[in-house]
């Protein structure tokens, strides 16, 4: 197995705590953290929601810099806006992507989810109802 | 000691007043994480705390009451800690939208998590002795690692 560069990305507090859970996934490979928390992780890019969307270009300039220093194999997100924007981000620099929606979206995807779908290779909810509703994988959930 | 917390995203007045209310006619500290600066008459404030204090907090409770968000959620799971969720509603201007009904609907059910809809019923629930909930990983997240580790290992 070749050992591959993942590049972790999601908002502070439920987001983050999902993205951590998921840990087990990456033994044998190199994972880097990114949040929305500068002392959660080794990088940080700004806090922004759909109330603060143009906060989105910051994070679209932040995301290139830090990609350009750890060129990733693979960028997973556990959501929010910031993680849409680090799977484009992610798909100019040709690495594989995965969209994982937050378990607190039940009944549907999330806005961010919506949006991330022509950007994740793998698109994953964590409800099997919302999987057959939108054509989303289901593999499991962290609760 | 009972743990109040209502995440990072957003205030939650309707709870902190409740509970507020509720913490003047007991005879247990209540420690409350409000998100914003709030006067209280009878717990002790603490608007954000970082990770490290919040874990602290959060260890040392009998009982957390907070949000229906899967932070919380998650982190009482894993402390073993009892929760009480009241989910925030949108039609008050608690959330952008109602998804943290779907949330607590979800949690029915499970061992040491108690949902409710209304903060009158949160006095009579601090007097209980509640079953901690289940901290070993729960066997849906088998499924989502394996599932993330085949996705990274089939790219060349």
């Amino acid at each position: 197995m070749t050992c591959k560069t993942i590049l972790a990305v999601s908002s502070k507090g439920g987001h983050y705590r999902q993205m951590k859970a998921l840990s087990g996934a990456y033994e044998g490979h190199e994972v880097r953290y990114v949040s929305t928390d500068a002392s959660l992780t080794e990088f940080s890019v700004s806090e922004c929601s759909r109330t603060q969307w143009w906060r989105a270009f910051t994070n679209v300039v932040q995301l290139i810099a830090i990609m350009r220093k750890v060129r990733p194999d693979v960028v997973v997100s556990t959501g929010a806006l910031p993680g849409l924007m680090a799977l484009i981000v992610g798909t100019l620099f040709g690495a594989r992507t995965v969209w994982i929606d937050s378990i607190a979206n039940t009944d549907r995807m999330s806005l961010s989810g919506r949006l991330s779908k022509p950007f994740a290779q793998l698109w994953l909810t964590q409800w099997p109802e919302v999987s057959n509703r939108t054509g989303a994988t289901y593999v499991g959930a962290v609760l | 000691m009972i743990f109040v917390t209502v995440g990072t995203q957003l205030p939650f007045p309707r709870l902190i007043e409740a509970m507020d209310q509720i913490a003047g006619r007991i005879y247990e500290p209540v420690i409350a994480q409000t998100y914003v600066p709030t006067t209280c008459k009878n717990m002790i404030v603490e608007p954000q705390m970082n990770g490290t204090r919040y874990s602290d907090v959060l260890a040392r409770a009998r009982l957390i009451v907070a949000h229906a968000g899967i932070g919380t959620i998650m982190a009482a799971r894993e402390a073993g800690i009892p929760l009480i969720v009241l989910p925030r509603r949108a039609s008050l201007g608690e959330h952008r939208n109602d998804h943290q009904q779907g949330t607590a609907r979800q949690m029915l059910g499970h061992e040491g998590i108690t949902a409710i809809w209304s903060e009158d019923k949160l006095e009579e629930l601090l007097h209980y002795n509640f079953e901690p909930p289940v901290s070993h990983a729960p066997p849906a997240l088998d499924g989502l690692v394996s599932g993330l580790r085949s996705f990274i290992s089939e790219g060349a």
